[in-house]
């Protein structure tokens, strides 16, 4: 057992390192963000982040706070066992430590991971249709949306491995039944594609409720479209962090606490 | 009055409030949170609490005020008749009133009762299928939740004796031309079934409507890992750790409005 470095004064920032505040800060903002556009599920689901210049160490929700009420020194940092290695007052959710360990084990590029169920997700879940590249954040998921079917409550570790193998080296996942899975290199990316993801859902599943056909487009146009807004996103997402980090700041700025 | 029968709680817990003046705060907070949440139209909510202290007089938020203005002070005592205590004036009551009331005398084991007619509530209550096993969050409440279509004229000892039929020993209801019911041993329990309920019934009528309109099945997990599943969620249910995070909600609501304590 990892020994836990106890936090006195609530001094988080003064026990980490500035690469580890920052994260945290982003992290925190993540989960205002999720807040604000109203993906949240009460208490459950849950977002993280590697700790940087770790392998095995990442940061979760204190549960079970709210969304709105998360800030960079009230996260948990937890290892690969499930240690707490810093005490923040709060302990985490199981089935969070359970996924998103799943993430950082079989995933060294990964450096944040998000679990939601919104309802439309929830919706999706439950359709057996691939999601159709008919705006530009469906367009994002052509071709790069796993699957993995639904196995009861995640509590299982036998399950993380087929988790896993499902997911391959592709960011967003579909679970059967339950919502999404979506990994991303940074927090802001892995914001991006959870936000483009619930987007894209919208879109889907009010297309199909028309009941009408939808118009097959070329294929070669699909993936030119999807390389161009990836690139596009790429060039974009620093600034479009900035502003969006801006806009929590306006809103209310103690998630940097 | 019968005692609770369920001696779950663990040290430290969440309990089903003690006192009167700690189930008026907590029903209060119940009814912000559902206004916070938008989760029903304005008129749309009955809930009820049983008070601690004086056996077979009932809290509840009257008909007229929003839920956004729910305080504790505010919330009226009522007999099983939905009779006030002070005025001895019946409140005015559509129906919803009556099955919450009926249920909570069915159920001495719970702390609440509400039912809302949220419109996803509603439009799962009118389906022969009812709530379908496709979403995790369904599985709270699948194979544990009885349908009610109740006859409003009737006398109030054959309603308590319907609803009592129709809810069994679970905590949830469709109730046909009414919405969603359910019951909680805490209040904190009570909202958060009131959330998930009507939340996958939200989802069910989406995934419905997309297949239905594209001619596809939904995907439905098989009967065994359905099982698993339920018996998980019910284990779910039933642990303390479900209303481990009640505080957090009281806390929230103290963030952004402190007035539902007055």
């Amino acid at each position: 057992m990892t020994a836990i470095t106890r936090v006195r004064n609530n001094s988080v920032r003064d026990q980490v390192t500035e690469e580890e505040w920052r994260t945290r800060v982003d992290l925190a903002a993540f989960y205002r963000l999720v807040a604000y556009h109203q993906m949240t599920d009460l208490v459950l689901g849950h977002l993280s982040a590697r700790v940087p210049g770790t392998t095995d160490q990442f940061l979760l929700n204190p549960y079970p706070r709210l969304f709105e009420q998360i800030s960079a020194s009230t996260l948990v940092k937890v290892n690969a066992t499930g240690d707490v290695l810093l005490d923040v007052g709060s302990n985490y959710d199981i089935p969070a430590y359970t996924i998103h360990g799943a993430i950082y084990e079989a995933r060294p590029d990964a450096g944040s991971a998000a679990h939601t169920h919104t309802a439309a997700a929830m919706a999706y879940s439950a359709l057996p249709e691939k999601i159709l590249p008919i705006s530009p954040k469906g367009v994002r998921f052509d071709g790069a949306l796993a699957t993995h079917s639904f196995e009861g409550i995640f509590d299982n570790p036998k399950e993380r491995a087929r988790l896993m193998d499902d997911m391959g080296d592709i960011d967003a996942a579909l679970l059967e039944n339950h919502g999404y899975l979506v990994c991303g290199a940074t927090v802001p990316e892995c914001w991006e594609i959870l936000y483009d993801l619930e987007q894209a859902t919208a879109a889907h599943l009010a297309a199909l409720s028309t009941g009408a056909a939808i118009a097959a487009r070329p294929r070669a146009a699909v993936t030119a479209d999807r390389v161009r807004i990836e690139a596009e996103r790429a060039a974009t997402r620093h600034e479009s962090w900035s502003s969006q980090l801006r806009l929590l700041d306006r809103l209310d700025p103690s998630y940097r606490e | 009055m019968m005692q609770p029968t369920r001696q779950r709680w663990d040290s430290g817990a969440v309990m089903p409030p003690q006192t009167t003046a700690a189930a008026r705060l907590e029903l209060a907070a119940v009814c912000r949170l559902l206004a916070r949440e938008r989760l029903t139209p304005i008129g749309g909510a009955r809930l009820a609490a049983r008070d601690p202290e004086n056996d077979g007089t009932y809290l509840i938020h009257p008909a007229a005020p929003l839920l956004e203005e729910a305080h504790a002070s505010g919330l009226s005592a009522v007999n099983r008749d939905g009779i006030h205590q002070d005025t001895r004036e019946r409140e005015p009551d559509a129906g919803a009133l009556a099955i919450v009331l009926a249920a909570l005398e069915a159920r001495p084991d719970t702390a609440a009762a509400a039912l809302i007619a949220s419109t996803a509530g509603c439009v799962v209550a009118s389906l022969e299928a009812g709530l379908l096993p496709i979403t995790q969050t369904a599985f709270m409440f699948h194979g544990a939740i009885g349908i009610l279509d109740p006859d409003l004229d009737v006398d109030s000892d054959t309603l308590r004796r319907e609803v009592s039929d129709a809810l069994g020993d679970s905590r949830a209801l469709l109730v046909r031309g009414h919405g969603l019911f359910v019951c909680g041993d805490t209040l904190g329990q009570t909202w958060k079934l009131l959330f998930f309920l009507d939340k996958c019934c939200r989802s069910q009528i989406t995934a419905m409507a997309a297949a239905n309109a594209a001619g596809r099945p939904l995907t439905v997990p098989a009967e065994e890992v359905v099982s698993h599943a339920v018996a998980q969620s019910r284990g779910f249910v039933d642990h303390p750790r479900y209303v481990a995070d009640w505080p957090s909600f009281l806390d929230q609501l103290d963030l952004e409005d402190s007035s539902w304590r007055e």
